[in-house]
């Protein structure tokens, strides 16, 4: 082995690291810099990162990773965690519960899925029988959730308290780090969660699909229908049901997010979960996700969802704007997306 | 080697305004490589079409080892174990080559994951009895075009077919791998399996065809053995009729200016070395197959590729980096042979078609003036004869011929010098196919430069002042109009005769 097979593997390697990792690098670096790393990359904000990852963008994205991939996009999720996180406050504030707490802990998240497949399933069944673009029936889904869920919440915030299992999946941890720091004279003393329960669910689900994608011949169909829609169906694939079933995990996603949500903030609005399917197709495509289809991977998306929350998160730390926030974020998605084309057509 | 197995009987396929299929019938031996041949459009691709399963015939029937079938989709044909290799590439690029060799095939392990290693041996196992070296795991988009080709062969042999369809194989692959391929056929047929070859290249049906069927205008011709048959008889049988018209061009118009000249233009693999002129007044034709790169050097002189090198100058000056809109001002208009994708805008009216192009110059303030518009619209309705009672019509609602003559009336608007004309006739009836041949001649005859690209040699013969035949990409001959034939202009298309 010489010198230059040696330097052509370094390469080999190289290459298949995602871009989309050194960005992620760079921004926690300009971010600690602007902030100070004591202060930023100290262990209870990279949790509070990893945290909002888990009851935001990160499992939704997958979402809408696996639409884009297969050509379409779901503009719906946001909507759909939306409604899902509002039908497991309500039916867990249900008081006085004809059932016990444990089985309405039950059938709180097994109706917050159902919801979820529903919502998943119409749009795939509206995909399968018309030529609507995915884009224009998720829009539309994405109302009729919005508004369903803002008829449950009659124009209040749900509040669900006192159901500890419930808050453990979206703020409970099964390790913990005790940290104390000094403010002016008093010694605090906090417990930091180092395995959060939510975290630990989409890890799994990233393993989940990972493998769903790459070992699965669905996960092949996914990618060949964005690669060659037409390949695909001359192949003998059944394009109808792999979309449909596509936007069906989408929904199961959403739904999944929704329930995190409002454990986490141990409450539900109608607004909670808006507008987060842009962050899910932001951080796919910051993840390699070409709006064509066919391109990028679950882990790849990961990094994609991460990037947006370690952005969100820094944005706070120096303190701009919520709205400068989003000119920030739109931007960092332009420049990504700008790159991406330029390397592709060399 | 003498039992059918495959039988099509009193096949009839039309489309719109097309007989595409009319009452074909043809026979499959076992083990033997029947060639069809026939000139672009003759039905060749539509007949592999409905024996696939992607058309269904209008009537006639089709037998499979004597018993009847009927396909619904693609998926059926391949059940029955036929297999085809389009010409057009259908493979996933994003995928590896193993996954599309087994796409929607894919061997799984009782878990219901694709059992990888088995993937990988089977398709191993195909590649090298290709004897191709091609990793199975390379992803098919990092593979040239040659071996994509290989690839979709792959894919065929992959499904233990009876019967394999390959429509021009050897269109792509150099004469290394074409020996590769006739080597794979042969001991295919060995082995009992039955080949449909769709090719246009003449030479090479003796080397490797048992019989050779010609189609012309969707009729079989006739069969013939390869063995015996001459070259010239099968050129005559794929042109056939003895279509004598008359020369609408009677007097070259042709003057001394330049409306084109192209010097040493080459593109990758699809434009070798090209030099070729247009003077103004003069109606020159670029003959020759689908795919030998007529289109894609119209596309190349009028900016919508890049070109690697050489020059190209529009009515006397250099366009040294093309785009529409400089060839627009150079007062060049592009006809493009899907007038429906890149021509028109269907959903508007007839009136805001025609000044497309030309807004600049007809509105020099900048500001749309709509009777202005009207009237020129309306103008270009009388002079062109487009049968329509009002130009507010949508474009969609016309004939193919009207659109057609919507198309030309935009780049009349522009006071065009240098007009391309891609497969202007295509797809439009009779008469109007008369009345636009009548156009061209007037345009010249006023001194427009016309090069003009037709698969339809009848209408080469009648209208062309000088001919380019093009063949994989280069000009192969340069002919006057005087005293030449189809047969000729096919025989240099086609490599019948040395370039």
């Amino acid at each position: 082995m010489n010198a230059k097979s040696g330097r052509r593997r370094v390469q080999a390697v190289l290459k298949r690291v995602p871009m989309t990792l050194f960005l992620l690098l760079g921004i926690i670096l300009v971010f600690s810099l602007l902030t100070g790393p004591a202060k930023y990359l100290k262990l209870s904000n990279v949790m509070n990162v990893i945290n909002q990852c888990a009851s935001g963008v990160g499992i939704l994205a997958l979402g809408s990773f696996l639409a884009i991939c297969s050509t379409g996009v779901d503009l719906s999720l946001g909507g759909i965690a939306s409604l899902s996180g509002m039908l497991t406050a309500k039916l867990l504030s249900w008081a006085p519960a004809p059932i016990g707490p444990a089985l309405l802990l039950v059938l709180a998240i097994f109706v917050a899925l159902a919801a979820g497949a529903v919502m998943g399933s119409l749009n795939g069944l509206i995909l399968s029988r018309t030529n609507i673009p995915s884009f224009i029936i998720t829009l539309g889904v994405s109302k009729i959730c919005e508004t369903l869920s803002r008829v449950i919440a009659g124009g209040t915030t749900i509040r669900v308290n006192g159901h500890a299992a419930f808050e453990f999946i979206g703020s409970g941890s099964l390790l913990s780090v005790q940290q104390t720091t000094m403010k002016g004279a008093r010694v605090i003393t906090r417990s930091i969660g180092i395995l959060p329960v939510s975290v630990l669910i989409m890890l799994a689900l990233y393993v989940l699909f990972s493998l769903l994608m790459r070992r699965t011949p669905f996960g092949t169909y996914v990618y060949a229908i964005g690669g060659n829609y037409e390949a695909a169906e001359l192949s003998g694939i059944d394009t109808t049901r792999t979309r449909f079933r596509v936007f069906l995990l989408g929904g199961l996603l959403a739904a999944v997010t929704g329930i995190i949500m409002t454990s986490r903030l141990t409450a539900a609005s109608a607004a909670n979960g808006l507008g987060m399917e842009f962050d899910g197709i932001a951080a796919a495509v910051v993840g390699g996700a070409a709006m064509t289809g066919g391109r990028s991977t679950p882990w790849r998306t990961f990094i994609g969802a991460l990037t947006i929350s370690v952005l969100r998160n820094g944005f706070s730390m120096i303190e701009m704007l919520p709205a400068m926030q989003m000119i920030a974020i739109g931007l960092v998605l332009i420049i990504v997306v700008a790159i991406d084309a330029a390397r592709n057509r060399r | 080697m003498s039992d059918t197995i495959l039988e099509v009987r009193n096949i009839c396929k039309e489309f719109p305004g097309v007989k595409a299929l009319d009452n074909v019938s043809f026979d499959l031996r076992r083990g033997e490589v029947h060639v069809l041949l026939g000139e672009n459009g003759a039905g060749k691709s539509t007949l592999m079409k409905v024996l696939t399963g992607v058309y269904h015939p209008d009537s006639g029937e089709i037998y499979l080892h004597g018993k009847q079938m009927t396909f619904q989709t693609p998926r059926d044909a391949q059940k029955a174990g036929i297999a085809i290799i389009f010409q057009e590439f259908n493979l996933a690029p994003n995928l590896t080559v193993a996954q599309n060799i087994y796409l929607g095939r894919e061997p799984c392990t009782r878990a219901g994951f694709i059992d990888r290693a088995k993937l990988l041996q089977d398709s191993q196992r195909i590649l090298d009895f290709l004897k191709v070296d091609i990793d199975p795991n390379a992803k098919v988009e990092t593979l040239g075009i040659a071996h994509q080709q290989l690839v979709e062969l792959a894919k065929a042999l992959s499904i233990d077919s009876e019967i394999l369809i390959m429509d021009e194989p050897t269109a792509t692959l150099s004469d290394r791998e074409i020996n590769t391929l006739f080597d794979t056929i042969r001991s295919l047929q060995e082995r009992g399996v039955s080949i449909i070859y769709i090719s246009h290249r003449l030479q090479e049906l003796r080397v490797i065809g048992n019989r050779i069927t010609v189609l012309r205008d969707g009729q079989s011709v006739g069969t013939r053995n390869a063995g015996d048959v001459a070259m010239d008889d099968l050129i005559r049988m794929m042109v056939g009729r003895e279509l004598k018209k008359e020369r609408i061009r009677s007097v070259n118009t042709s003057r001394e200016e330049y409306a084109l000249e192209v010097e040493n233009l080459s593109q990758g693999k699809l434009l070798r070395d090209i030099s070729i002129y247009v003077r103004k007044g003069e109606v020159v034709c670029l003959a020759g197959l689908v795919g030998s790169g007529r289109t894609e050097l119209a596309q190349a002189i009028y900016g919508i590729t890049r070109r690697d090198s050489g020059s190209v100058r529009i009515c006397g000056r250099d366009i040294p980096r093309p785009l529409p809109t400089r060839c627009i001002r150079q007062k060049m208009g592009f006809m493009s042979e899907s007038r429906k994708e890149f021509g028109l805008a269907l959903n508007l009216p007839i009136r805001t078609n025609i000044t497309h192009a030309g807004l600049k110059t007809i509105f020099p303030s900048g500001i749309v003036d709509l009777r202005k518009e009207r009237r020129i619209a309306k103008e270009f309705r009388d002079k062109l004869r487009i049968v329509t009672p009002d130009v507010e019509r949508n474009v969609i609602n016309l004939s193919g011929g009207n659109q057609q003559k919507v198309v030309l009336a935009k780049w009349l608007s522009t006071d065009s010098e240098f007009l391309v004309f891609d497969e202007p006739t295509r797809g439009i009836d009779v008469g109007a196919k008369e009345e636009i041949h009548n156009m061209i001649h007037d345009l010249a005859t006023q001194g427009v430069g016309i090069l003009m690209i037709s698969s339809d040699l009848p209408e080469v013969l009648t209208l062309a002042d000088r001919i380019y035949v093009m063949r994989e990409g280069r000009i192969v001959k340069e002919l006057g109009y005087e005293g030449i034939t189809q047969e000729e202009v096919i025989a240099y298309a086609t490599g019948g005769v040395a370039g």
